[in-house]
């Protein structure tokens, strides 16, 4: 496929599995441990055409991330996909308010992650979440 | 009336007498003159020796008459209405009349006998009554006191005005501050007072309605508040106080329990059900992610391979380490939540004795001194009745006992032969118990109390079971942690019946709530530095100096304590060393005076050391003030000495020689003197607070005009 991914993961296993995963389905990678470094990767070319947000960052800085990006007109198009353990209802409302395109709740199948990653990176997506195909 | 009583019925009555000889003699003396105008002048003398021989007989049997009326009328009817006046103001039972004198007055002798002998014996029978009232209203007042500093509930009654009527020791304790329990305080001074208000309020809503005759609660309704420090959470009820006789609400009571821990511990079990799904997820997350990616059909390169055996191991470390932490705050949680309680070892070991059957008890033996512990006791007491009726029959005798281990108390279950395998002993834990709540087996109470049996031999060889326990949390063989008074002052319902002290000013002095007090400095000149290092008070409240009621607190001044100023009150720098300052001490004595007038011996000068700091700590000492120097001045004579020895040798008011010079003795002393001076100044018209400041600032006026 050949798209660029941004990872914004503090844990390391965590960061190593979704980057395998992510690399599994065909993308190019970028792994940032901070929403400093996340910010720093996004400043730079070429843009990631979808990051992969933890929301369970150090400090709750996850979803104040997904409202940066969402307030910088020059990453319009860089799709949200927020993972979090947080999956009561409003926290995914939350998440859709703040810019997510998708939200998939911890733990998750990784099966659940490639499909929901592909839907994103898809040509015209619509957004989808985990949450809806569970029910 | 009061002239013609104050001669008495016996001159009166010999003056009648005298009245009776005065007419006989001039009927006489009329009689001559008539007959010497008849006669003629010759028989002048004649007739004046036969009549004055003729007076004089008559004089003599009046004499004689009188003299047997007083005797036997008057004089008698005189002890008679003397008796009849003792009688009737006598405050006891007295020895019968004599009527002996009254013989000749017919029956006034026997009637005033039965009528002294009857309001005898209704004196008698109501005196009686009185007492055995009184025995009952004692003996009923003492069960009160003792089922209220017994109650470990806090109990606080208060009248319609939220001033506090009633309190137990409990209160004392679980309010805190000992200064601002008191009666005749706002409620408001110990707890928030908005929660017990809206309580009320639905409660007399209630009431009014009539609906407490059908509501399950009638007239109480549970209340949750906070001491004023917001430190601990009160949970309790309300129950509305309601004149018997006219319907009124007369008042409200108040049972409160600490539920702080209780709460606490609610709110922890929510804030670590939370954290464990926080710190769970991630490691999880990973491990179930990596687990899926591991049993994929595409294979690893061995290099990914080992990153993510190094990740496993990594994450399920951490999963197990989050586990252990959360078991180990929930075993924490649980035994907090208990309640747990101080117990001593004899009654401990009676209950089990009570608890396993007869047979049994015959194999069963307390031994040695015992021990305060700490645990929940139903719970201890169904574990080891449990653990002994299985093993009386494996070993035989078993002596109880209780013994110190450092921190902790044991209690040991010894034997002589073989100690019972730790197999054993967790099949028993493992068998639920059979009066506890719920199927909780003896492992779920030695896991609430975080204990376990220990097997081993005694030093003797016996063979010893044990199971540690916490010691006793409070010190039951020395002191209160909170000294009190041994017979507290601690309750007056005559402030049921008084009137929110809205306007002080008019109030009469003897309704008023007072904190008599004084400092002890280390000098006379504040503003040349000198400080306070000792304020002590007492609280006057509806005339009754309260001796449980007192603030009596040293003060590390900052400075040394001049040896001139221990010489007068004894206080060294020593015992100031490591007291508070002054600024928190003003603060509790503030708390301690909060809606009372304020009286000192020469209260300027405690007034001034009071305000130097007051900006400091916080506060504004704006209560009324009296001064008993003023008072004294207003109702003695001019040339009167004033100090508080002269005072109180003048009226009478004596001390223990310990609480002499003292703060607390001499604020002890000034209140008593005080409360005598009260009649004084009433009879001088000064009754009210408004009167009372006015007499004392003419006082100062013309002290201030002689000081000149």
């Amino acid at each position: 496929m050949g798209h660029r991914v941004l990872i914004v993961e503090d844990q390391d296993s965590m960061a190593l599995v979704l980057d395998h995963l992510v690399r599994r389905e065909g993308c190019e990678t970028t792994l940032a441990a901070d929403p400093d470094a996340a910010v720093r990767a996004l400043a730079g070319a070429p843009l990631p055409d979808l990051v992969l947000l933890d929301a369970d960052l150090a400090g709750r800085a996850g979803l104040d991330l997904c409202q940066t990006i969402r307030g910088d007109a020059r990453l319009a198009g860089v799709r949200i996909l927020v993972l979090s353990a947080r999956c009561a209802r409003l926290d995914i409302e939350r998440a859709f308010a703040l810019g997510a395109d998708a939200f998939l709740p911890k733990p998750f199948a990784i099966s659940d992650l490639g499909a929901t990653l592909r839907a994103l990176l898809e040509p015209d997506p619509l957004p989808v979440t985990a949450e809806a195909r569970h029910g | 009336m009061a002239e013609r009583e104050r001669l008495g019925l016996r001159l009166r009555v010999f003056l009648f007498f005298a009245l009776i000889l005065c007419i006989a003699g001039a009927a006489i003396g009329a009689g001559i003159w008539a007959a010497a105008q008849r006669i003629g002048p010759e028989a002048l003398p004649h007739l004046v020796l036969t009549g004055g021989a003729a007076w004089f007989a008559i004089a003599l049997a009046t004499l004689l008459v009188w003299q047997k009326f007083d005797e036997n009328v008057a004089r008698p009817i005189m002890v008679l209405s003397h008796e009849l006046e003792r009688e009737s103001t006598a405050s006891a039972a007295r020895a019968g009349v004599d009527t002996a004198p009254a013989r000749y007055l017919g029956m006034l002798g026997p009637a005033v006998a039965r009528a002294t002998a009857a309001l005898d014996a209704e004196r008698t029978a109501t005196a009686e009554r009185i007492a055995t009232a009184t025995r009952a209203a004692e003996q009923a007042k003492a069960r009160l006191e003792s089922v209220l500093s017994e109650l470990k509930q806090a109990i606080v009654i208060c009248n319609r005005e939220h001033l506090i009527l009633l309190y137990n020791t409990e209160a004392v304790r679980l309010l805190g501050v000992a200064e601002s329990v008191g009666l005749g305080r706002p409620l408001s001074a110990l707890m928030l007072d908005e929660p017990v208000r809206h309580a009320l309020d639905r409660v007399e809503a209630r009431f009014r309605a009539g609906r407490h005759l059908t509501h399950p609660d009638g007239l109480s309704i549970a209340v949750l508040t906070a001491t004023v420090s917001g430190e601990r959470t009160l949970a309790g009820r309300l129950g509305l106080i309601v004149n018997a006789d006219d319907h009124s609400i007369a008042g409200f009571a108040i049972s409160l329990g600490d539920v702080t821990s209780q709460i606490e511990a609610a709110s922890g079990r929510d804030r670590l059900i939370g954290e464990m799904i926080d710190s769970l997820t991630a490691p999880l997350t990973a491990l179930s992610a990596m687990g899926e990616i591991l049993t994929d059909p595409a294979p690893l390169d061995p290099a990914q391979r080992r990153r993510f055996d190094a990740a496993i191991a990594t994450e399920s470390h951490r999963a197990a380490e989050a586990v252990a932490r959360l078991a180990e705050r929930h075993a924490n949680l649980t035994s907090g939540v208990w309640p747990m309680e101080d117990t001593y070892s004899p009654t401990l070991f009676a209950c089990i004795l009570g608890r396993v059957p007869a047979g049994l008890r015959a194999s069963l033996r307390v031994e040695g001194e015992g021990l305060w512990l700490h645990a929940e006791t139903f719970c201890i007491v169904e574990l080891l009745a449990h653990v002994l009726r299985r093993l009386v029959p494996l070993a035989g005798p078993v002596a109880l006992t209780a013994e110190r281990r450092g921190a902790n108390v044991s209690l040991d279950l010894l034997w002589a032969g073989a100690p019972v395998s730790l197999a054993t002993i967790e099949g028993w834990l493992a068998e639920p118990l059979e009066q506890t709540l719920g199927q909780m087996t003896g492992r779920d109470v030695l896991m609430r109390h975080r204990t376990g049996f220990l097997p081993n031999r005694a030093p003797d060889g016996r063979a010893r079971l044990r199971l540690p326990l916490g010691s006793a949390i409070h010190d039951h063989a020395g002191a209160p942690a909170v000294p009190l008074p041994k017979r507290p002052e601690f309750y007056d319902f005559d402030l049921m019946n008084r009137a929110l002290p809205a306007d002080l000013a008019g109030q009469d002095l003897r309704h008023l709530s007072y904190v008599v007090f004084d400092t002890e400095t280390t000098g006379l000149n504040p503003g040349q530095g000198d400080r306070i290092v000792q304020i002590a008070g007492v609280r006057i409240v509806n005339g009754r100096l309260l001796r449980g009621e007192v603030f009596d607190e040293l003060v590390d001044p900052g400075r040394p304590i001049p040896a001139a100023a221990t010489r007068i009150h004894h206080i060294t720098d020593a015992m100031v060393a490591g007291r508070p300052p002054i600024e928190p001490v003003l603060r509790r004595f503030h708390a301690f005076a909060q809606g009372a007038v304020l009286i000192a011996h020469n209260a300027a000068f405690d007034m001034r050391f009071l305000g130097l700091k007051a900006d400091a700590a916080g506060v504004r000492f704006d209560h009324p003030v009296l001064d008993t120097v003023l008072m004294s001045a207003l109702v003695s004579d001019i040339t009167a000495e004033h100090t508080l020895d002269a005072l109180a040798e003048r009226f009478g008011v004596t001390l223990l020689p310990e609480e002499r010079h003292t703060a607390l003795g001499d604020s002890i002393a000034t209140g008593a003197v005080f409360l005598r001076m009260l009649d004084l100044l009433a009879a001088r018209g000064i009754r009210t607070l408004a009167e009372a400041q006015a007499a004392s600032d003419t006082m100062v006026a013309l002290r201030r005009r002689q000081s000149y």
